[in-house]
């Protein structure tokens, strides 16, 4: 907030040394590459194309139709999970007692690697598996979940939205407890409504938090890569072909380095546009960075 | 808070930085210290390979008995990411001397001469091990045939039973395979006839083809310069296997056995894992392990997929001579047996091993043994990938009903002709 | 009773709707783990799916028991540990550090600052595995603890987060300090940091998480076992080219996920302590 000038370069040093290294090297090592053709297996034959890998990527049915299945992924899952965060942190935060128990609980899935919740949820996704057997026991028809073509991205976002809702609930519980209690009380004793409370006080106040969290699910929507890997494939029939595991197939099977490399920044090209447009929607107020 | 220039307020307005920065560097300095590694002034060979370690170790303690130069450092792969570490591996310029490669990863190795031609130096253990056309291409070896596997029938017992079928003889014929298929999902109570798969598309071909090469069918031409998918004998075969699917349960691998294993499945294909895995999850379930099934009687073959570990030398591995002198100790019969016991993945390639008393004390494992003989890989072509990726694709439209069976096979003939087309 | 006192007399009265609700989230987000639970106790690694099969079968610890047994498990748990416990206190105070100086000043060329620190975050990993891997070649550092360590402090997440959560945080008794002459570096360290507590825990857990479950990179960074982290040792061990090892993975799975709920459950009590400490009410 007020404009020093030479010293924030001191605190920010320690980190961006680390990221220099480790981070803005890899960066710009992969943005050469998406420049080049490069077969990792045999790096003495790298050569220079230019824009071909992204003209190729623009040209290809393939990338698009990845595209198309992440873009909907990420549309279908952000509001939902969001949605749920919000109530729930705000269920939270009504309550004192046990207030310990059911935040572990609800944090839980996020404490699993991505690894486990998958290969847990393939067994309950099973044709022969923990839902259809329920199913069967009351009664009603097996449920394909991931051999369905139609049901199969469907139930990789139900999975994914039961691992992250309670790790954003807990971030936004953090923020909300930044809140000042006397606030909270003046405006109880106002008489004014919860609803109106939240709307009024408690939103404005979070809100850089909130905005925080629909970046980070977006980034992280548009990555999922693990999910697809263990339980799908990207099939059946490239229904849940999402571009991250397109890309990784490009990379590791078809042993095109550059071209996954023009992939990844296309990507980060298309995520960056729509991070810009999130924050203009919802950061307006908030104090974002620049 | 008061004035300042006072030393005693002061340091508490100076900041704790230097102390920070002393222990972060102290921290990192101890950290790295976590890493020596000994020097035994022998020479070593790096050796990637992917069965566990305590099966693997007593293996090359008695090669380094046998050979006091060198020392092996070894190292577990995983088949989830063994692919990316490798590929990571080879494009930092720094290989494993000796890999451990599944058949499936290999055409890709092959087609950028990643892999080392052995031919001229391995030809005394030609007629000692056999899968050498896995590994070979063109007539050159660019791996040395280690552990085989394949795929067989299982058979429920009991739903034979309860479908009116006689268990002691399992479906010859593809013939008695629909019929059998079709009994058991009619009177299995919910069981299903036959482990179809689906979800999985990479191994689609491996599943179908089969059927195709039993009845004479084929990929590729036999100048591996143009596609033959669309023949009459693999068009009969993928008709059939589709006909099966009303009676299946399409699903993935490992759930076909989870169902079998649970009896509601009464027919699957499967490789020799499942056969150390049923005794412990279901002790009392019947079952018949038999060949592949013919087109019909006295005609065709009982093909199954083969799949094969081999091992390879890279381009640019460091220790080449030594890498060869690991790998035809470990591609002894003697050596390769352990593993396969331990693992009961493959099968030694090993010409002796088929001698070998495990297999008059295990009868099921026998019958592996005798699929090998009918087992059939595919070509150890450059663009194999491509040409896998097409195959698959198709078969998984005539599976859910996208494409008929003419149209799939049609579209992957027109496909893989243009993928084998000379690049510009 | 005056209206005022009134409404305040009602807000005291427990939120059963609230109580409810939570119940059943709750339930759902364990019911895995229960699941988790059942499958690594039982036979052969048998998957439960009939009403049935929940009871009716004989327990075991056997997975357990091979757990232990079945490879250096002490040691990959001891190596997730150090690189854990030497990356995370390491990545919160440059994350805090950087996120406060991000927050407080402007400067030239902060918003590309800020982009390239997000485009980190959106660049899948596979594309920034060879990259790595070469970098860590060369500086000759494959299949040290560094190489496990290193390239988390790197991560802009906690940056990213304190950045805005510093936001949220008044100014006000930064400047005053300033204004007395406080060091920049003992205006953070002893009047921001104490107040950051929910950001910090956050920061904290978002790192411990992260660096605990990491499978791709210590994966291909390492390659003798004695480096193995938890993750990695856990799937080699559970693994075979067909067939997933239910039974063993999910006992692994399970006994790799407690000390993750137990530092949660940890953080948990210093929020509420740093908020205590924090608010001075």
């Amino acid at each position: 907030m007020s404009g020093a000038r030479g010293r924030p370069f001191l605190g920010i040093a320690p980190w961006g040394v680390f990221f220099a290294v480790f981070g803005l090297f890899p960066l710009a090592y992969a943005f050469v590459l998406s420049f080049l053709s490069l077969n990792p297996l045999r790096p003495d034959l790298v050569r220079w194309v230019g824009f071909a890998n992204y003209e190729r990527a623009l040209a290809s049915p393939s990338f698009w139709h990845a595209l198309r299945t992440t873009a909907f992924f990420v549309v279908g899952t952000l509001p939902v999970t969001l949605t749920l965060a919000y109530g729930v942190a705000a269920l939270l935060s009504r309550i004192r007692r046990g207030e310990t128990f059911f935040r572990a609980a609800i944090f839980f899935p996020a404490t699993l690697s991505m690894v486990v919740i998958a290969l847990v949820f393939k067994s309950l996704y099973a044709e022969e598996g923990l839902l259809n057997g329920w199913l069967a026991a009351v009664g009603l028809p097996r449920v394909h979940w991931l051999q369905d073509p139609s049901l199969a991205l469907p139930s990789i976002m139900l999975m994914d939205v039961w691992a992250s809702v309670g790790y954003y609930a807990i971030l936004i519980l953090a923020a909300r407890k930044t809140l000042p209690r006397e606030q909270l009380e003046a405006a109880r004793l106002e008489g004014l409504s919860p609803l109106t409370v939240e709307r009024r006080i408690v939103l404005p106040h979070v809100r850089p938090v909130l905005l925080f969290v629909v970046l980070l699910n977006t980034i992280r929507s548009f990555q999922i890569f693990i999910e697809v890997f263990v339980l799908t494939r990207g099939g059946p029939l490239e229904s849940t072909l999402t571009l991250v595991y397109h890309l990784y197939e490009r990379a590791f099977y078809h042993f095109e380095m550059g071209y996954a490399s023009a992939l990844a920044y296309l990507l980060l090209i298309l995520v960056g546009l729509v991070l810009l447009a999130q924050r203009r929607l919802i950061g307006r107020g908030a104090e974002a960075a620049p | 808070m008061g004035a300042k220039g006072d030393s005693g307020v002061g340091s508490a307005r100076r900041g704790p930085g230097p102390a920070v920065a002393a222990a972060l560097l102290l921290a990192l300095v101890l950290a790295a210290g976590g890493c020596g590694k000994g020097e035994s002034g022998r020479r070593t060979v790096v050796f990637w390979q992917f069965s566990p370690l305590a099966a693997i170790e007593p293996i090359l303690a008695r090669f380094e008995v046998e050979n006091p130069d060198l020392d092996v450092q070894v190292e577990q792969l995983t088949w989830q990411s063994g692919r990316e570490k490798i590929v990571a591996a080879i494009a930092a310029g720094r290989p494993p001397d000796l890999c451990e490669l599944g058949s499936t990863f290999l055409p890709g190795l092959v087609a950028d001469s990643t892999l080392r031609d052995l031919t001229d130096q391995v030809a005394d253990l030609r007629s000692a091990l056999v899968g050498w056309d896995v590994s070979s291409y063109r007539g050159r070896a660019y791996a040395i045939p280690w552990m085989l596997g394949t795929r067989a029938l299982y058979v429920n017992d009991d739903l034979m039973r309860r479908a009116g079928l006689d268990p002691s003889k399992p479906p010859a014929t593809w013939d008695e395979l629909l019929r059998a298929a079709r009994a058991i999902t009619e009177k299995g109570h919910g069981a299903k006839g036959f482990g179809m798969s689906a979800g999985e598309r990479e191994i689609l071909f491996k599943k179908f083809m089969p059927f195709a090469w039993g009845n004479g069918g084929s990929i590729l031409d036999s100048t591996l310069m143009r596609a033959a998918m669309e023949s009459e004998a693999n068009l009969e075969a993928l008709r059939f296997y589709l006909s099966l699917k009303p009676y299946s349960l399409l699903e993935r691998q490992e759930m076909h056995e989870e169902a079998f294993t649970k009896g509601r499945l009464g027919i699957i294909i499967s490789g020799p894992w499942l056969l150390r895995k049923l005794p412990e999850s279901a002790p009392e379930l019947p079952f018949t392990v038999a060949l592949m099934p013919r087109p019909a009687p006295g005609r065709g073959t009982p093909a199954s997929f083969a799949g094969a570990e081999v091992l390879g030398v890279f381009r640019n591995s460091k220790r080449p001579e030594e890498a060869l002198r690991l790998a035809r100790f470990l591609t002894r019969p003697e050596n390769t047996m352990p593993l396969f016991v331990a693992t009961g993945n493959a099968f030694p390639a090993a010409t002796a091993s088929a001698a070998d008393s495990y297999f008059v004390t295990h009868p099921k494992d026998r019958v592996f043994l005798e699929q090998l003989r009918y087992a059939v890989g595919p070509p150890l072509h450059p663009r194999w990938v491509q040409i896998e990726e097409i195959v698959n694709a198709e078969l998984e439209e005539a599976i859910y009903g996208r494409k008929s069976a003419e149209a799939a096979l049609a579209s992957a003939d027109a496909r893989i002709n243009a993928a084998l087309a000379p690049a510009p | 009773m005056s209206r005022a006192a009134s409404r305040v007399a009602r807000a005291g009265r427990a939120p059963y709707g609230a109580y409810a609700a939570l119940s059943a989230i709750a339930l759902v987000s364990l019911a895995p783990l229960v699941y988790m639970a059942r499958v690594s106790f039982g036979v052969g690694g048998d998957l439960p799916i009939a009403p049935g099969d929940w009871f009716g079968r004989a327990l075991t610890l056997d997975h357990y028991r091979d757990l232990w047994s079945g490879g250096p498990m002490a040691r990959f748990a001891l190596n997730s540990l150090v690189v854990t416990g030497i990356a995370v206190p390491i990545q919160i105070l440059i994350s805090a550090a950087a996120g406060h100086a991000l927050a407080r000043t402007r400067f030239v060329g902060k918003g590309v600052f800020l982009a390239i620190a997000t485009a980190f975050l959106i660049l899948p990993r596979q594309v920034t595995l060879i990259p790595l891997y070469l970098l860590l070649a060369w500086l000759g550092l494959l299949d040290t603890y560094p190489a496990l360590i290193l390239p988390h402090l790197a991560d802009p997440f906690g940056v990213l987060f304190m950045a805005h959560y510093y936001q949220t945080m008044s100014p006000e008794l930064e400047e005053a300090a300033r204004t007395d002459g406080f060091a920049p570096s003992a205006i953070f360290w002893r009047i921001v940091l104490p107040l950051s507590g929910p950001g910090l825990a956050v920061v904290g857990v978002n790192g411990f998480l992260t660096t605990w479950n990491a499978f791709l990179h210590p994966l291909v960074l390492t390659t003798s076992e004695s480096m193995r982290t938890l993750p990695v040792g856990l799937a080699l061990f559970a693994q075979s080219e067909f067939r997933v090892d239910w039974g063993a993975l999910l006992a692994g799975s399970t006994v790799a996920t407690l000390p993750v709920l137990l530092a949660f459950a940890f953080f948990q009590r210093q929020i509420v302590e740093g908020i205590l400490q924090g608010s001075g009410r």
